[in-house]
């Protein structure tokens, strides 16, 4: 029997699959969007903890060295993350790493960006907040800011902030449907002029067509609903444009798999992966000095005790990213709500430090604490190992993952850490406003923001795209998910792959004729639904 | 129960030859391989007849506190792999004894811990259950080998790890835990669910444990719902300028 045949392919319905998904099925084409994981909707989600939950639509993938978070549904990362929607500071497009040269292409700069960081935050939306929005914990790290000299404001959010109840349960979805991800936008928008959406389709390789006029075949599993594990049966489809956005996590391991069919792989494919620089902290307040020395009360006799209400992110510092200081030593610090799931996390002063009495004794104040992410400057020092037999990753039980992906930290990104840890810790103890823990329960990397492991570049020694996100060596397969990232960015990337899978799209519009996928071109954004 | 097999041994065995440092002088290592074979043997011995088998008087050289703890009558249904689970999940997040001759839980403090936040139940939610023996046994095993390293008396009526204190608990999972230490990913997915029943009740749904009054959730102070089981809050600012922005940022992103 024949193959099923498309004009576009698209591996994934993240922030890098929807947005081209939509513009070429608005230009035309015929598309077609495998995704791995299932297909959710708002009456899905649930404001609950209990495994086998939460965890149907989100993996927790430990490499060595690194633990990584990562959606698994229609919409990926967008329906579980924290919605923090921010332009990269300039300097990052001129960051050099390890390599002694611009590693971003010349043709991408924060300004020529800002056309495409513009479109997204109309298409998404995404909502600039008061103060009067901002929740307790985002209030009193700009407070604690402010008192140690520092600057701090509140954060863009892709949040409808009138459907917004401030519960804290992004991690679970929005049962409110005010979290703006590809739900609400390009994924119905692109279904809308005729893409289609297949959930539970798991991509395991891209090959030679063998229609005339399709240039790859990609074949894939179908993916059991109940037993992620197991498959129910599979298929190819033969296309003429493939776009891979299989998520950080996935693209690189898809393309190593498919290295020996397509006659090999650039060097750079699931090499030089980063992790934005994650590096994650807490701090446990005094209430009365809180009081006391800030000021705060939220109610008659407490002051704040509210690391469970709100959004989870609201704030953040922009005063340690001074282009003029050298790399790895800028870095953003921003204030985050972590669900209590990752409790073992913070360490206490004595041994045994993660556990024990005195760490029973800080769980007993978590109502007081805040948890802290800062975004540093790391060396893209992320490397994949060979792939497993199917899929992206080896599934240990529900959510949970093992993956090929080695993170040696370097030198460079554990001064950036020492740095980031002692400016906020210096921020937050101040005169003894709060007790500073760092994670002690593991020495891997927490990682919610994972880059670059097929990453564009101008050289095709250590990049695997070119500026037009276009594999090297594979014309017609484009990569434009966070993989395509070339470094970390040291605010949330949701948006800078977003504006970036927005200009590539612009580029796909205007070279599909080449391919033999005849489009229009159509500038406009998705209406928001 | 059955007995431990031989590839389990040598690898415990295996592991501890690991530690040593590569310098370690042969005989020293071989003293040290033959002490944990005899360790392994007690371990599997035990498993077929728990309570009923002695720490052997050439072993039992120590002079630690353990003392001669009598198996407590309200302990009397609770099986060797329970007790032992309950001791590791009650040295990670500790709590109060749940009756007076309660030995798993070490009671060093008032109030609950990981026991009472449903550690054994996150394990068999989890589907656990047919391997937790297996994984008592290995704690045990090691417990075993820490007493006797570390010269402490056993208490034969009880699981080894049960019969240490809460110090020597904590010795012991200090070792087990290492950020290095081989072997710890078992241990360390042990205790991860002990945490994850406490912190958040992860065998129920969250409103339902709230309304069962779930210890761990208690403890942390983790909110209740509204009256429909949905989490709001009208009550979440301060509403009051806090900070100044950076000078160079515009609509709230950096320059």
């Amino acid at each position: 029997m024949a193959n099923e045949t498309t004009d576009v392919l698209i591996i994934g319905t993240g922030f890098g699959g929807s947005i081209p998904g939509y513009y070429l099925a608005a230009g035309g084409a015929k598309v077609i969007m495998l995704e791995r994981g299932p297909r959710f909707s708002t009456e899905d989600f649930t404001q609950s903890l209990r495994v086998g939950t939460f965890n149907r639509f989100i993996d927790s993938i430990s490499g060595k060295g690194i633990d990584v978070t990562a959606g698994n549904c229609v919409g990926g990362s967008s329906v579980t993350y924290y919605a923090a929607s921010l332009r990269a500071p300039s300097f990052i497009f001129e960051r050099r790493g390890t390599l002694g040269r611009r590693i971003w292409p010349k043709a991408i700069t924060r300004s020529s960006l800002n056309h495409w960081y513009s479109r997204v935050e109309a298409a998404i939306p995404v909502a600039e907040l008061s103060w009067n929005d901002v929740p307790y914990a985002g209030g009193l790290f700009a407070a604690a800011c402010n008192r140690a000299g520092h600057t701090c404001q509140p954060v863009p959010l892709a949040v409808d902030l009138t459907k917004c109840t401030n519960c804290n349960w992004m991690h679970t979805g929005c049962v409110f449907d005010a979290k703006r991800s590809m739900l609400f936008n390009y994924i119905p928008g692109a279904e809308s002029f005729g893409a289609e959406i297949r959930p539970l389709h798991e991509v395991q390789k891209i090959q030679p067509a063998q229609t005339a006029g399709y240039r790859y075949a990609v074949s894939y599993l179908e993916i059991d609903p109940n037993d992620y594990t197991q498959s129910l049966g599979s298929g190819t489809i033969e296309a003429k444009i493939v776009i891979v956005a299989a998520g950080t996590m996935g693209t690189p391991v898809i393309l190593q798999r498919s290295a020996l069919a397509l006659g090999g792989m650039p060097p750079a494919v699931g090499r030089y992966m980063s992790a934005n620089g994650d590096r994650v902290s807490f701090a446990a307040f005094d209430e009365d000095k809180v009081s006391s020395l800030l000021g705060l009360q939220r109610s008659p006799g407490v002051a704040y005790e509210a690391f469970p209400i709100g959004k989870p992110i609201n704030t953040m510092t922009f005063d340690y990213l001074d282009p003029k200081k050298p790399e790895f030593s800028r870095f953003a610090l921003q204030q985050l709500y972590s669900p209590p799931i990752v409790n073992a996390l913070p360490g206490v002063d004595q041994s045994p430090f993660w556990f024990g009495i005195d760490k029973r004794g800080l769980l007993l104040n978590w109502r007081s604490w805040m948890a802290i992410v800062e975004m540093t400057e790391d060396a893209n020092e992320g490397v994949f190992g060979p792939p497993p037999k199917t899929g992206s990753f080896t599934r240990l039980g529900p959510g949970i993952a093992s993956g090929q992906l080695e993170y040696p930290i370097a030198p460079q990104t554990q001064h950036g850490f020492d740095l980031a840890d002692a400016a906020a810790e210096s921020i937050l103890t101040l005169d003894g406003l709060a007790t500073f823990h760092t994670v002690a329960s593991t020495n891997s990397i927490q990682c919610a923001h994972p880059l670059a492991s097929c990453r564009m570049g101008d050289n095709p020694g250590t990049s695997a795209l070119d500026d037009r996100h276009e594999l090297r060596g594979h014309p017609g397969i484009f990569v434009t998910d966070g993989a395509s990232v070339p470094t970390s960015l040291c605010v949330n990337p949701s948006l800078t792959i977003a504006a970036l899978a927005e200009r590539a799209s612009s580029i796909l519009l205007k070279r599909a004729n080449q391919y033999g996928v005849t489009v229009k071109h159509s500038g406009t954004i998705p209406v928001p639904s | 129960m059955r007995v431990k097999n031989k590839s389990e041994i040598d690898r415990i065995i295996r592991r501890e030859d690991s530690r040593l440092p590569p310098s370690t002088e042969k005989s020293l290592r071989l003293t040290r391989r033959k002490l944990l074979k005899s360790v392994a043997a007690l371990a599997a011995a035990w498993t077929i007849s728990p309570w009923k088998i002695g720490v052997p008087s050439a072993l039992a050289q120590g002079t630690g506190p353990a003392g001669t703890t009598q198996i407590p009558a309200s302990d009397s249904d609770a099986d060797p792999t329970t007790l032992t689970l309950e001791a590791y999940a009650d040295t990670l997040i500790p709590g109060e004894k749940r009756f007076p001759d309660d030995v798993a839980i070490a009671g060093v403090v008032t109030g609950p811990g990981a026991v009472q936040g449903g550690a054994i139940d996150m394990m068999n939610f989890v589907g656990l259950g047919p391997t937790l023996a297996l994984l008592a046994l290995q704690i045990n095993a090691a417990a075993i080998a820490y007493a006797l390293l570390n010269g402490i008396t056993l208490d034969p009526n009880l699981p080894p790890l049960v019969s240490l204190n809460f110090a020597q608990r904590t010795g012991l999972l200090v070792e087990l835990l290492a950020l290095n230490a081989p072997g710890r990913g078992v241990y360390s997915g042990l205790a991860a669910l002990c945490f994850v029943a406490f912190n958040t009740a992860g065998y129920l749904d969250t409103v339902v444990a709230i309304e069962q009054g779930h210890p761990g959730l208690t403890a942390i102070g983790f909110p209740p719902p509204n009256s429909d089981g949905k989490w709001r809050f009208p009550d979440f600012s301060y509403q009051q300028v806090l900070a100044k922005p950076h000078p160079r940022s515009k609509n709230g992103n950096p320059a």
